[in-house]
């Protein structure tokens, strides 16, 4: 477990120390295409990186760079693409549609709720034995989608992972400044689904769990929900409120938490970046 | 003499599809394998496949399930009850669609639904204009009428990739009166855009769609003999270049077209004869002539019939 642990801090870092490098970049004017960084979500892209196999598959919303980071072959190359200068020449795609040739990410879509179904098309042709990482955030479980594509992926017997990353945020608002509350738990249970909550709180512990429940999906073909909990760093304070920043330059700070508040991580983090 | 018994469009389009389905293709679509099998369109479609499943009621998610088949390189084919249903799922005839073209997927996604022109729909599913889905994200679109061009058509859908609408008329989708004389088939271009039957140059007949129905029947009534209809089934890209010389050659044209946008296609057509001067003949389903348009030329369209 503790080796397991240990990888996920890695690539956390890894992860954290590429945004922050593109982060300078849009703080440089370099970068003027708008990014959607994942500060404090890079630990779901290193959970999903430790236990991948090689035939499994990711799709991925808007908010992807704690992804592309840790399986894109050169995550450099494709954000430098995005420079002014080169954006037109090259017909860049944007940041929100990251795609690679022979890449475990098959798809990133721009549109809230829009990869929820094409994971279904997608994940009805996997290989055997294998499966598909589907990941949104809280706001994209609001969209109509969400709900027919649990549906559609439960009676196709789908080997499809859900993961949703809850920051309790969409565009500018909170949940509770823009809808009702949505219990997953459920709404899963409702059309029988396996559902699994991760926090920081029960992160190491959770993770066996996470295991089997994806040992299940691979072998019984069971599609599965995972809800994540966590925040999105990089905020800004105007007039005593607390801002989120939609896409653009985050206001990160390295003693910023890594989903965890491990001390060695913190330390590991500034001695690689003062190296 | 034995005659050869009429198949109608369905009867043709359920035949066709099955002689040129391709193994592994994914077919779906709401009580595809179930009741009348949609008017008989997918019947016997599940002996040809094991990967056929009838679905929810959730257009949206099932376009997202065959764009998802058409991104991971495969192939599927969605039955939609009709066309308007599909505006459910503009987001994925629209967006997915042209992401799926920028990564260059080499898998077929291919919608086969009816258009429903019976005339007494009501306020709702009066959506007919194929052109209209088709000028948003470069979708060959089709409207499956004859034989030849039914065949055609679906042979090129199933064989290529990218996304494909095929629309069955629901009014004329049983019919199996003979339509058009086979034999006198002239040419079509080698993209199917249109079908081009021949038996003289004194007249030029341009046919969008289905308003084909109507226009045999308005030969039929004006006894026209000689003259060269084209049928336009790629209502979005039409090759004009053969329209435009059996137009100049004949001087006259009837232009047709049922679709119910303010936007036709054949205004493009129109305006390159009005150019050439050709006295034109249109008999559209609204009138919406822009007088503006019309006066920088100076002579009149006659809105016959």
């Amino acid at each position: 477990m503790i080796k397991i642990l240990n990888k996920i801090y890695n690539l956390s870092i890894k992860s954290r120390l590429f945004q922050i490098k593109i982060n300078n970049f849009v703080k440089e004017k370099k970068l003027l295409v708008p990014i959607h960084f994942a500060f404090g979500h890079e630990i779901i892209a290193a959970l999903i990186k430790s236990l991948i196999k090689k035939n499994d598959k990711i799709v991925l919303p808007h908010r992807n760079i704690h992804f592309v980071s840790l399986f894109s072959k050169n995550p450099l190359k494709f954000y430098t693409n995005l420079f002014e200068d080169r954006y037109y020449k090259l017909k860049s795609v944007g940041s929100m549609n990251y795609h690679e040739n022979k890449n475990q990410i098959i798809y990133t879509s721009s549109i809230l709720g829009n990869n929820f179904s094409v994971s279904c098309g997608i994940s009805f042709f996997q290989k055997k034995k294998s499966i598909l990482f589907c990941i949104a955030g809280d706001g994209a479980i609001e969209e109509g989608s969400f709900y027919e594509s649990l549906c559609l992926a439960k009676y196709l017997k789908l080997p499809l992972v859900f993961l949703i990353e809850n920051n309790q945020w969409s565009m500018y608002t909170k949940i509770k400044d823009r809808r009702c509350a949505i219990d997953l738990k459920k709404l899963c249970k409702s059309i029988n689904i396996n559902y699994q909550h991760i926090s920081g709180q029960n992160f190491s512990s959770s993770i066996k769990k996470f295991q089997n429940n994806i040992l299940n999906c691979r072998d019984f073909k069971e599609p599965i929900v995972v809800e994540f909990n966590i925040k999105t760093l990089g905020y800004s304070i105007k007039d005593n409120n607390y801002i989120n920043y939609h896409h653009g330059m985050a206001n990160i700070n390295l003693d910023d938490k890594i989903f965890f508040n491990k001390d060695e991580i913190l330390y590991k983090l500034k001695k690689s970046l003062h190296k | 003499m034995k005659m050869k018994k009429i198949k109608s469009p369905i009867s043709l389009t359920n035949f066709y599809i099955k002689k040129f389905l391709k193994k592994n293709t994914l077919i779906f679509g709401q009580n595809i394998n179930a009741g009348s099998r949609l008017g008989g369109l997918t019947r016997g479609m599940d002996q040809f496949t094991q990967n056929s499943f009838n679905t929810q009621n959730s257009e949206l998610s099932l376009v997202g399930l065959g764009m998802g088949a058409l991104i991971s390189n495969n192939k599927a084919i969605y039955f939609a009850k009709q066309l308007d249903f599909l505006l459910l799922s503009m987001d994925h005839l629209i967006n997915t669609y042209n992401s799926s073209l920028c990564q260059n997927s080499k898998g077929a996604f291919v919608i086969v639904t009816y258009i429903v022109d019976t005339g007494y729909e009501g306020p709702q599913s009066r959506l007919n204009c194929l052109g209209d889905f088709a000028s948003m994200s470069k979708i060959n679109c089709r409207y499956l009428i004859s034989e030849k061009d039914i065949k055609f058509n679906i042979k090129k859908a199933l064989s290529n990739k990218g996304l494909h609408i095929l629309c069955i008329s629901q009014k004329f989708g049983n019919s199996t009166n003979q339509l058009i004389d086979d034999n006198n088939l002239a040419s079509n271009d080698d993209t199917g855009s249109y079908f081009r039957y021949k038996t003289g140059d004194t007249l030029t007949i341009v046919a969008y769609g289905f308003s084909i129905y109507e226009t045999m029947q308005m030969i039929k009534t004006k006894k026209y003999q000689k003259f060269d209809l084209f049928v336009i089934t790629n209502p979005a890209n039409t090759n004009i270049k053969k329209i435009i010389t059996s137009a100049s050659k004949s001087k006259k044209v009837i232009l047709m077209d049922d679709s119910g946008s303010k936007n036709k296609n054949l205004f493009w057509l129109e305006s390159k004869l009005l150019h050439l001067k050709i006295k034109i003949k249109r008999n559209l389903n609204d009138d919406i002539v822009d007088n503006l348009f019309l006066s920088k030329y100076k002579f009149k369209i006659k809105n016959t019939f």
